[in-house]
């Protein structure tokens, strides 16, 4: 029976060989914005290793999983023009990203608003604050996306009506995510987010 | 005198400034009578707590009004004065929401408020956008006039949100 983090490990390893394996196809037919992509996205895919072995949060492994699965799928659908192809295609990875995002955000909330001035941040506000700071960082990805088709003569953006679904694809995918997290939560460890001091840093 | 000051001036100052906000010009800022019923909500529901958050309450009151103020003496630059104002108008109704309901984490509620306010941006242009669609109306005409909100309320969110971050740091120290 393989623990929790034995199949984050997988899904992080199966994640950055997909990426590894499309980046050098996009370096092979020159195409430098899906190999730059994948690039950031194998950041990304490493991020809930990283956040479990330095600090001390230990995210659910489907996260992992999911965020291998829409790193690949929106590296790969800028590759082969999926965003361009199928309809759907865009709708899919806002919504998958915003709720890896979403949970993620309600975790660090968590952790961050246990340890707030003078009295801790009660846990019902989290998937709230969670929340907005999903609103927030959509609405700081199409003003990217924006930056780039004005100054770097980028075609991210393709019309109002596609920037209005993305947004409200991505508050959709958060606030499913503050519906269902509540129980998760409430059912954190009290230490969870607070790594241990090893004796031997302490001297 | 000081607290007639508190209890009534600065409530009654709140609540015309958030019915002023519904007095247009022509080409006005259309999210400025969004804020300014998020104000009047907050002057309507909770006017004693706004006496006891003054100094916040009567700034963004007197923003809410700056518009008429500026009109006075130049009708065509209200507008403007609402583009500046909003974010920083949308910050304060946000950090004076968020000190009501008595969170706890005052440490927080810079970052919390600046949350608050951008979501708030945020999902007010996509009521326009979705009102426009269903009502046939044209509030946002272009992608350009919808990214200009969403852009200028994020870096007005995050100067407020230094602002008082700032104010924090400096009044712990003291």
């Amino acid at each position: 029976m393989m623990t929790d983090e034995e199949k984050e490990l997988i899904s992080t390893r199966l994640g950055l060989a997909a990426l590894l394996i499309i980046m050098i196809a996009s370096f092979l037919v020159w195409e430098l914005y899906p190999a730059l992509t994948s690039i950031l996205s194998m950041a990304m895919v490493a991020l809930p290793r990283q956040a479990r072995l330095r600090l001390c949060m230990p995210l659910p492994w489907v996260l992992a999983a999911q965020t291998a699965v829409v790193t690949v799928l929106h590296t790969l659908g800028i590759l082969v023009g999926a965003y361009d192809l199928v309809w759907w295609w865009d709708i899919l990875t806002h919504m998958m990203a915003t709720s890896v995002i979403a949970v993620a955000a309600n975790l660090v909330i968590t952790v961050r608003g246990r340890n707030a001035t003078p009295r801790a941040l009660p846990v019902k506000y989290v998937p709230l604050v969670s929340l907005g700071l999903v609103i927030v960082l959509g609405m700081v990805w199409e003003v990217a996306e924006f930056s780039a088709d004005v100054f770097l003569g980028q075609m991210t953006q393709y019309s109002l009506n596609d920037t209005a679904v993305d947004l409200s694809v991505d508050i959709l995918g958060g606030a499913l995510v503050a519906v269902v997290i509540p129980p998760y939560l409430e059912r954190l460890e009290e230490d969870y987010g607070i790594c241990e001091v090893s004796t031997s840093s302490a001297r | 005198m000081r607290k007639v000051i508190l209890n009534v001036v600065i409530p009654l100052l709140f609540l015309i400034s958030s019915l002023a906000s519904f007095i247009q010009y022509e080409g006005g800022n259309i999210y400025w009578p969004a804020a300014g019923l998020w104000a009047l909500a907050l002057a309507v529901t909770t006017p004693r707590c706004l006496a006891s958050a003054p100094v916040p309450a009567a700034a963004a009151g007197l923003m809410l009004l700056a518009p008429h103020l500026v009109a006075i003496i130049d009708v065509s630059a209200a507008t403007d004065v609402q583009f500046v104002l909003l974010p920083a108008v949308t910050f304060l109704l946000a950090y004076l929401t968020l000190s009501f309901r008595n969170i706890g984490a005052h440490d927080l509620l810079p970052a919390l408020s600046a949350l608050l306010s951008t979501a708030f941006i945020g999902v007010s242009a996509l009521a326009f956008y979705y009102l426009d669609r269903i009502a046939g109306t044209s509030f946002i005409p272009t992608n350009e006039a919808f990214m200009l909100h969403i852009t200028a309320g994020l870096i007005g969110a995050f100067i407020m949100y230094l602002v008082f971050y700032a104010g924090l740091r400096m009044g712990a120290r003291a």
